[in-house]
């Protein structure tokens, strides 16, 4: 069996060598026990599949991406370095993943994007989309705004990943068409599904942890499905909660869920950041009031429709 | 840091060994290696440590390698403290959130994509940050804004999505960053949050032999009293017989200081407070330091007893009065040189006079 100076002195001569080799081969074989074939490598088996995978390590993450340079850099013995080469294989099982994922949204968003809620044109021989009747400019989005869509689309609630299920919905249709509406307006061009597969990647950023870290429990009071009873009392919450706001305390609301720093946010409104900081503490005291008494799950579910009300409101607002 | 199996010596048996192994390598990883030759990071710890804001080092346990190390990016230095400000990094880039600042391997001299934890930033001792692995170019227009914590100066292409609370698993993965780099900070943050412990004082024995030097001794005299002076340390209590020795030493010199000054200034140092402590020999103590010091028997011992006499009392950081004589390379005053003691670690902040 190798030893830590062994994998030091092969990392030395030639990068990856059979000892690394046989480290990554160890830790793709503990790796897909926990995982199904068909989902994580389209493959009946992973007799199949285990050598791609062990090649996708070495040639894509150690020696592309210089992963392999991290995990020397960082390794104090052979145990440090098997701890660090198992996270790797598993951070490539989630990209993925999250791959097949956000094919799949794409393909139910071309759906959704085909309905009467939407123009479709073509430029420069690319299908784009823009809202129904919309004027907005024939150019595809920019950086900043490609990053400003994400964030008004992650304020949407999803379904939380489960490493087991085959085709995660992530969104339900519902969700996905309120998804897509908040893009639309809040970006002032036509986009493509090129782009708005960026803007998904970034909404789905946490996904990641999520499988790394194998949280599922954690999930548990998150994502506990609502009672009937409890759906009530969370739309009743959220629409009283939006009817108390003025429009600018949920400008306010949704530039803070958003994560907007004060500054920005009273750079938008036009009033100074300490009269910024006052308002924003009415809005949370309204918040606070509402969501006092309500379980955690509740409180949860509550911001959670706020965040899709205000995903589509704000959006037309700023249209 | 360098182990044997790094030093480059390879045994003619290992040789044929290695050489039997490249034969039996996949084509696809030949092919691999041959289209990503790489460029293997130095991660050899360099003394005296100086340090420069936006240089990328590793930040390494005070004791051993009882944690695994992390990198980090320098945004501040305390030369006084022997401290340094950094934030951390991290290689996971895809799980970057509205605080974390992606940089290129161009840019950061890494051969890999990495992420700046602006949020994530603690205090270290200087000599925990020994090995330089890269820096952050100081082209990039947003670097100083992002190392004050101004995430939002960088590019949105280069920065992930807000947190939005405790739901997103980011969450989760933030604070066990946070606690990453806690546990490795400990030591230096205990130490500077803690108002009962001050800093400590030693002169460097060697100094006695400038004493012999006629004028330039009294210069290094005056010196190492000035030092004590300007400083609110605890002397380690060598320290003080080295001032009265010098005053001694030099009362008689034609120095145009008259005896009543010389005596004035000596009464200045041995009033000020001293380490307690009962330890009387340095038999049991012989530091390894970094980088080597040139001293006789002598000095050494005493220098390992002042030392010894440190780490009883529980400090884990030193300041040296001290000449370049006394080191086997280029020293300045705010350089940190690492003493290692069996299994503990302290470090000697440098005050060349």
């Amino acid at each position: 069996m190798a030893t830590w100076s062994d994998i030091q002195a092969e990392y030395e001569a030639d990068r990856v060598g059979l000892e690394i080799l046989a480290e990554v081969e160890r830790a793709v074989g503990l790796a897909v026990r926990r995982y199904d074939p068909t989902i994580y490598a389209k493959a009946s088996s992973w007799d199949d599949a285990r050598d791609d995978l062990v090649q996708d390590v070495v040639v894509k993450v150690l020696l592309e991406e210089g992963q392999l340079e991290y995990l020397m850099t960082v390794s104090r013995g052979l145990d440090d370095f098997r701890a660090l080469l198992f996270r790797q294989v598993r951070r490539l099982l989630a990209r993925r993943r999250q791959r097949s994922v956000i094919d799949n949204l794409l393909d139910r968003s071309r759906t959704v994007l085909e309905t009467a809620g939407f123009d479709k044109t073509r430029r420069s021989g690319v299908v784009v989309y823009k809202l129904a009747g919309a004027d907005v400019e024939a150019r595809p989005p920019a950086e900043e705004e490609i990053r400003r869509a994400a964030v008004r689309a992650s304020l949407v609630a999803t379904t939380r990943f489960r490493s087991g299920e085959r085709a995660p919905e992530v969104y339900s249709p519902n969700a996905l068409a309120t998804v897509l509406s908040a893009v639309a307006e809040v970006l002032p061009c036509e986009f493509a599904l090129n782009d708005l597969d960026q803007i998904l990647r970034l909404t789905l950023t946490d996904w990641i942890p999520s499988f790394l870290d194998g949280d599922e429990q954690s999930d548990a009071v998150s994502d506990r499905a609502l009672n009937p009873e409890e759906e009530t009392i969370v739309s009743d919450t959220a629409s009283r909660i939006l009817a108390a706001c003025s429009t600018e305390q949920q400008l306010i609301l949704t530039r803070k869920l958003e994560g907007l720093a004060d500054e920005q946010v009273a750079q938008e409104i036009g009033i100074s950041r300490p009269t910024l900081a006052n308002r924003k503490e009415a809005v949370w005291r309204l918040l606070e009031k509402e969501l006092h008494d309500l379980s955690e799950a509740l409180q949860l579910g509550v911001t959670r429709e706020i965040g899709n009300r205000l995903a589509v409101s704000i959006g037309q607002a700023d249209g | 840091m360098v182990s044997p199996a790094r030093s480059g010596i390879v045994s003619p048996s290992r040789l044929d060994r290695l050489m039997a192994k490249k034969s039996a390598l996949p084509d696809w990883l030949l092919e691999a290696r041959v289209r990503n030759p790489g460029n293997a990071l130095s991660d050899e710890s360099v003394f005296p440590v100086r340090l420069n804001r936006g240089e990328i080092r590793l930040l390494e346990s005070m004791d051993g390698d009882e944690l695994p190390p992390r990198v980090v990016v320098i945004t501040d230095t305390d030369v006084e403290t022997g401290t340094a400000s950094v934030v951390l990094v991290t290689n996971e880039f895809e799980l970057a959130t509205a605080s974390d600042v992606l940089v290129l391997p161009d840019e950061s001299g890494l051969p890999y994509q990495a992420v700046v934890e602006t949020d994530v930033v603690t205090s270290v001792w200087a000599v925990q940050v020994a090995t330089k692995l890269g820096r952050l170019s100081p082209d990039l227009p947003w670097l100083d804004a992002v190392l004050r914590g101004n995430s939002e100066s960088a590019p949105a292409g280069r920065r992930g999505l807000p947190v939005l609370g405790r739901s997103d698993s980011r969450w989760a993965w933030k604070e066990s960053e946070v606690l990453s780099l806690q546990a490795l900070a400990a030591p230096c943050l205990a130490h500077l949050l803690d108002t009962e412990s001050a800093e400590v004082l030693i002169q460097d024995p060697a100094l006695e032999r400038c004493l012999a030097a006629g004028w330039e001794g009294l210069a290094t005299l005056a010196g190492v009293i000035d030092a004590i002076n300007d400083s609110d340390a605890v002397l380690e209590p060598a320290g003080v017989s080295l001032a009265s020795a010098g005053i001694e030493a030099f009362a008689d010199l034609p120095a145009g200081l008259g005896h009543d000054a010389i005596l004035a200034l000596g009464q200045a140092v041995q009033g000020r407070p001293t380490l307690s402590g009962a330890r009387e020999g340095a038999e049991d103590i012989n530091p390894e330091w970094r980088p080597r010091r040139i001293e006789d028997p002598s000095t050494s011992a005493k220098m390992a007893l002042a030392l010894g006499r440190c780490l009883d009392a529980g400090s884990r950081t030193v300041r040296v009065l001290t000449s370049q004589a006394s080191w086997g390379a280029a020293m300045l005053t705010g350089d940190c040189a690492l003493a290692r003691v069996g299994t503990r670690r302290v470090q000697v902040v440098c005050q060349v006079v």
